[in-house]
């Protein structure tokens, strides 16, 4: 890799994330939060990589190979290719988020307990529209039960489940990046099944169950009264 | 593949410039091809979930880490160029014995993960900080920083002796690898990364090294989460969920998830909290091992110090870590 292609590609990399962010594709793959560390990381790139490519002397460019010289030193192994792989794959075939195939390999309970200040009473709005990490934790953890005989909004794809009308409302939830992607899924009573990825719009009552004999949780349940389909949301992830 | 020391042949080189000068056009023709396939493609992905989550997770890693990547080459090159030869070690304590501590406490000030770590250790190393020392601070720096200690306490919901807890037994597992180095780690093949004069001018000295850096460590980070992804994709969380046994199994199964799943240091809390069904050693061994030694920081330290340094240092740092987890958390948790 000599310095001409390495400041290219460095260059090309950091137009491919600059562009990931402003389309919004990065959120495919990790967090809101990275967005300024992205472009900043991407401008630095491409600026280093033009300087690299155009403007630094080329009096280094190629050592002078000598028998017993240790050339190879100053020069890049061939692994360094693979850096341009993921940014290609995410711009070129542009992979979809995390969807039902993740979804359904996870219990889709995460919803932690209470935090020590107890809950919030829930807005007055009616339907109230809730996070499916919201509505988990209180269905799961609030003793005052503030869900109760609220008619509740819920946003979602479906995914299987084996309780229940056999499908959930579902969201994936990211800690850092997709590759610590976890689900949260509220079960579901009622309501037409579409089919697996498709995004919604749910409106229902909360259905209070017991914790199991073993005390473990359930999913939380939702008595759909009615189901929408919508567009899949800018940020895919809760 | 990167260790060009023992090729000094007159025509090994040669050789292996005319295979490297195939790969642009090689690279070109892949972008052509996956660009007319595109609508293919997207069939493909979208009739396999497994493919789709694959190559969903494999580009999550390289995005997530690119930030911290380039921090991290910056860093390395603006010491490797800008910092006069011997004024960082003038820094530390002259007994490298009490250096080792310092250089441990010294990894809290880095704000990364490890993808950052790898390139400064290396030019630590350039710029005449003894390897034990840079050692160290490439153990400590990803696992003891603010950033990650404050999502240890985010994620542990306030339960602050996981955080301590994980302080100090990764810090002991840095310090003891630092120590264990100056014993009869000399012996041991390390490629230190030579100072190498990339332009006449300093900026262009600066932007060489960094782009050197960004493409040795990142090729190989890029290997290694391709590793993970597969991980990720193939091993159901559910499986290590039923797989929580007695102490010591657990602490064991914990730990090699940690190495293969490689996630960033930044995010392992949250991971092990999850993990609630292990005992909290267990959960404590996930936090200290992932990173000390995973699989994409195995294969960067590869590319970095050679294959034959990797190959050693990174078991070694295996067994500290779970004897320090098990340790700390039974003293702690």
């Amino acid at each position: 890799m000599n310095r001409l292609t390495q400041g290219v590609i460095m260059a090309v990399i950091g137009v491919m994330v600059i562009t990931a962010t402003v389309t919004g594709l990065y959120l495919n793959f990790v967090k809101e939060v990275l967005r300024i560390p992205l472009v900043v990381s991407a401008g630095l790139l491409i600026l280093m990589g033009l300087y690299q490519a155009f403007a630094s002397d080329s009096g280094a460019e190629e050592p002078v190979s000598r028998p017993g010289h240790e050339v190879a030193h100053d020069k890049v192994s061939a692994v360094g290719w693979f850096l341009v792989v993921p940014f290609l794959i995410m711009s070129v075939v542009v992979p979809p988020p995390l969807g039902s195939y993740s979804a359904e390999r996870d219990t889709g309970l995460a919803a932690s307990a209470a935090s020590d200040g107890g809950w919030e009473p829930l807005p007055a709005e009616d339907p109230v529209t809730l996070t499916l990490d919201e509505f988990q934790s209180r269905a799961l953890f609030d003793e005052s039960e503030s869900l109760r005989g609220r008619t509740i909004r819920l946003v979602g794809f479906v995914s299987s489940v084996e309780s229940g009308e056999g499908w959930a409302i579902t969201r994936l939830s990211l800690n850092c990046c997709a590759a610590d992607g976890y689900a949260l899924k509220v079960d579901v009573i009622g309501g037409q099944r579409l089919p697996d990825d498709t995004w919604i719009e749910a409106v229902g009552r909360w259905v209070p169950t017991p914790p199991n004999e073993d005390g473990s949780y359930s999913l939380p349940i939702l008595e759909i009264d009615s189901v929408q389909q919508i567009e899949a949301p800018d940020n895919p992830y809760e | 593949m990167t260790d060009a020391p023992t090729r000094t042949d007159v025509d090994g080189p040669t050789r292996t410039r005319d295979r490297r000068d195939l790969l642009p056009y090689l690279l070109s023709a892949v972008i052509v091809v996956l660009i007319l396939s595109r609508s293919r493609i997207a069939d493909l992905i979208e009739a396999n979930g497994a493919l789709a989550t694959w190559l969903t997770v494999f580009v999550s890693i390289g995005v997530q880490a690119l930030p911290f990547l380039v921090m991290g080459v910056v860093l390395s090159a603006l010491i490797a160029v800008y910092v006069p030869a011997d004024a960082l070690a003038r820094w530390l304590p002259q007994r490298p014995a009490a250096a080792v501590p310092v250089a441990g406490l010294s990894g809290m000030v880095l704000p990364g993960c490890e993808c950052a770590s790898v390139p400064i250790a290396g030019s630590l190393m350039t710029r005449g900080i003894r390897p034990a020392a840079a050692l160290t601070f490439l153990l400590a720096a990803p696992a003891i920083n603010p950033i990650v200690l404050v999502s240890t306490a985010v994620a542990f919901n306030g339960r602050y002796e996981f955080v301590l807890a994980r302080f100090t037994a990764s810090l002991l597992v840095a310090v003891v690898m630092g120590w264990l180095w100056l014993w009869i780690g000399e012996r041991l093949p390390l490629r230190i990364p030579r100072p190498h004069q990339h332009g006449s001018t300093r900026l262009g000295s600066f932007v060489g090294a960094a782009g050197h850096d960004l493409f040795q460590a990142g090729g190989f980070l890029v290997i290694g989460s391709a590793v993970a992804a597969t991980v990720n994709v193939l091993v159901p969380r559910e499986w290590i969920d039923s797989l929580a046994a007695s102490l010591l199994l657990s602490v064991l199964i914990l730990a090699v998830f940690a190495v293969v799943v490689a996630v960033c240091s930044e995010a392992d809390a949250f991971i092990a909290a999850s993990l609630s069904a292990f005992p909290p050693s267990a959960q404590l061994a996930f936090m200290v091992v992932g990173p000390a030694v995973d699989i994409k920081l195995f294969a960067m330290q590869a590319g970095t110090f050679g294959r034959s340094f990797a190959l050693r240092f990174a078991p070694a740092t295996f067994v500290v870590a779970v004897l320090a987890s098990i340790l700390v958390g039974g003293l702690l948790l």
